[in-house]
């Protein structure tokens, strides 16, 4: 069957279904729903099928379609058209099934909705062919993404909800002026065919001529550049916009932290592929993310803010190789955030498992578990030997396509922040999370494994770390550059020339990780942990505009109020309790009062200023 | 040497539990680790890594023990730039935010 509408549709318009179901049918429909969409990904949405709708006047939006920038080479250089809505489709539906899986025990009736608009209208994005869609979903997600972030129960998860869609509601207002001052020079070219279509937006490839924004250009479309760029970014967690990220989602519940963790993100890591392949700009974007992400969660107390510190580092690796923007660089963009979705949400399940079962979330209560949790402790470690490249986890084979990159390309920065940051992914999440919760310190807690379906979704997502890791071949096969494969060879042997497993390779990686466990270890007296939190961007707008506002600039205005109120409002009011007849004769009558000789001596008085007046004149 | 006996303590601290629970496995796990390190960084004689950059640390990337000092060094230095230089500047007690 042939669908004419995008496959994300089916989790977002399926999320209101699930309020009507109860017991074993909400279960069996929180899952299918999700399955329903991955299997329409791959069977229902043939190769080139291509739904366009009619919109406005002589405008068009192309909702599905599996080439958003087309197929024919863009700009000057002949780049040929990135198409990663097949990596990112599927793995955003995988996420969706096994997350649903996860959070089969959550009694929150609306986090689960919630969740489903969220990870339908992030797979509807990679669908989008115009950027109307494309901007229509997005603000969609924030939606719904707001939505599981208040499914939390912590005393502080309303606020941190509220700074999140706030912060998210700008970015979107950015993102839209950027569209507009963008897409209405387009709209009024008559030669112009087809303005909304997503390739006009393409900025990487046309050598960022859309981002000079030289001083006297009258290019408006460099600001529109910008404003989409910061739009994307406020998304994609780049400090400092990205301060929401470990503010809000350390807030949700044990399993909405598992899928916030997904989307948004890799989300903006898919439209700045699409859109900024190439901007070197990124790549400084990307490392300076992929080190801040890791001193930030060395510091950081709270299990899943460590993990949250842990996504930005990184996405950072993936921002980084999209501003790289070889067709390998956005290869290991795609793989690696197809990775990291899996590996994230495991040692987030991992993490959510442990608050579930002890309320406890932050490292200073935890340790020890290591006797009652081996399930959840083996599928946290696994997830951190995933996210820190280990060989045999998919964290290796697809992290090494972006340091690759960096090296065939010479960006030697990039290379060496990358490799650091790598050995630094080990020490702050590979080793830290899993000693920190599952050993040191014994509290004497003893929870058991969580329930079977909260194992389960762990299992299945261990499993695709280590398959992916020994197996990366069907990965690969759908990254969104496919070059010609010699026999026995696989797509990553093929375009870099050498094999992801050559003794070089693996001995390089070990080396590198084993010594920064090594630099944990003997660093552990310095690395205790401590109550504390570190003070971030959102620091701006959580203490110093109110502060300023608060000491400021409000007392002035008190005074002002008071002028205006005391002097401005009230002052008629006594005038004309002067001089009004008051008939109960309180108050101020005092000109009833006067005897007529008085009010003649007023009068005279007056007169005789007059005639002095006019003499002087 | 009381300094010396205070760094031995602070070393064991962190693993005052295991070793009173499982003293043979924390034994196991430093003395298997040692070796695996000892036998990593001995591997750079048998293999030959790939060199990129010429020009950046004096071509070092290539070269034998690269990756393990690399790692080594490069952890130390975000540990103790992320402590002693961020985390003094900018750690607040963990109710900083309450009551706004």
């Amino acid at each position: 069957m042939v669908i004419d509408f995008p496959p994300g549709l089916i989790l977002v318009l399926g999320a209101f279904i699930l309020p009507f179901v109860r017991g074993p049918l909400r279960s069996l429909v929180s899952v299918l729903l999700p399955a329903l969409t991955l299997m329409a990904i791959w069977t229902s949405i043939p190769e080139g099928h291509i739904v366009t709708l009619p919109f406005l006047d002589g405008l068009q939006l192309t909702p599905v379609t599996w080439h958003p920038l087309g197929t024919e080479a863009i700009g000057p250089d002949g780049f040929a058209p990135p198409s990663a809505t097949r990596v990112f489709g599927t793995i955003f539906a995988l996420m969706a099934t096994v997350g649903a899986l996860f959070s089969l025990k959550q009694e929150d009736p609306s986090e689960l909705p919630g969740a489903f608009v969220y990870a339908g209208s992030a797979i509807c994005v990679t669908f989008a062919g115009d950027i109307l869609s494309l901007f229509v979903f997005w603000e969609l997600m924030a939606l719904g993404s707001t939505v599981v972030v208040w499914s939390g129960k912590f005393k502080n998860t309303y606020d941190a909800g509220m700074r999140y869609v706030a912060v998210h509601l700008v970015g979107g207002v950015i993102l839209m002026a950027g569209i507009l001052a963008h897409a209405m020079p387009l709209i009024h070219d008559p030669s112009v065919v087809d303005p909304l279509a997503l390739h006009h937006y393409a900025m990487g490839p046309l050598g960022f001529d859309g981002m000079a924004l030289t001083a006297g250009s009258a290019d408006v479309s460099g600001l529109g550049t910008w404003l989409i760029l910061i739009g994307i970014l406020v998304n994609a967690g780049a400090p400092p916009l990205g301060a929401w990220l470990p503010d809000a989602y350390p807030e949700a519940s044990h399993t909405g932290t598992v899928f916030l963790s997904a989307f948004t993100t890799k989300t903006a890591v898919y439209v700045l592929l699409i859109l900024f392949a190439g901007a070197e700009l990124l790549i400084y974007v990307g490392c300076l993310m992929a080190i801040y992400g890791i001193v930030y969660a060395i510091l950081e107390n709270d299990m899943r803010r460590i993990l949250a510190y842990s996504i930005v580092n990184q996405v950072g690796f993936m921002i980084c190789g999209i501003g790289i923007g070889t067709q390998l660089a956005l290869n290991g963009a795609s793989a690696h955030a197809f990775a990291h979705i899996i590996y994230k949400a495991l040692l987030l399940m991992s993490a959510g498992s442990v608050l579930y079962m002890t309320g406890k979330r932050k490292c200073t209560d935890l340790g020890g578990l290591y006797h009652t949790m081996p399930v959840t402790m083996w599928c946290g470690i696994i997830g951190a030997l995933a996210i820190s490249a280990f060989p045999f986890t998919s964290g290796f084979t697809t992290k090494s396509m972006i340091t690759d990159a960096a090296a065939h390309e010479h960006i030697a920065m990039a290379w060496y922040v990358l490799m650091a940051a790598s050995a630094g992914v080990f020490l702050h999440a590979g080793i830290k999370f899993p000693w920190f919760v599952f050993f040191q310190k014994d509290r004497g807690l003893r929870p058991k494994d969580p329930p079977t379906s909260m194992q389960a979704a762990m299992v299945i997502f261990a499993f695709l770390c280590v398959l992916l890791g020994v197996y990366p071949e069907p990965l690969y096969n759908i990254l969104p550059y496919q070059v010609p494969i010699a026999e026995g060879q696989n797509l990553y042997e093929a375009m870099t020339g050498a094999p992801v497993y050559s003794v070089s390779h693996v001995v390089a990686q070990l080396q590198l990780l084993m010594f920064a466990g090594l630099a944990f270890f003997l660093l552990l007296p310095m690395l205790k942990r401590t109550l504390t939190i570190t003070l971030d961007s959102d620091w701006i707008y959580r203490k110093f505009v109110p502060g300023l506002w608060k000491h400021i600039i409000l007392p002035p205005l008190k005074i002002l109020g008071l002028i205006y109120h005391g002097v401005l409002e009230d002052m008629p009011k006594w005038l004309a309790a002067l001089v009004r007849a008051n008939p109960d004769g309180q108050s101020f009558d005092i000109f009833r009062s006067w005897t007529q000789g008085a009010a003649m001596v007023m009068i005279t008085l007056m007169l005789f200023v007059y005639l002095v007046y006019g003499f002087v004149q | 040497m009381s300094e010396n006996k205070s760094l031995v303590e602070k070393m064991r601290e962190p693993w005052a539990d295991l070793l009173e629970q499982h003293p043979q496995g924390v034994k196991r796990f430093w003395y298997g680790g040692g070796l695996v390190l000892v036998l990593l960084a001995a591997a750079d004689l048998f293999v030959h890594h790939h060199h990129h950059f010429d020009h950046v640390l004096g071509g070092y990337d290539g070269k034998p023990s690269f990756f393990w000092v690399y790692g080594f060094v490069t952890c130390v230095l975000m540990v103790v730039v992320s402590k002693k230089v961020v985390g003094l500047l900018l750690s607040r007690k963990d109710t900083h935010y309450d009551g706004d």
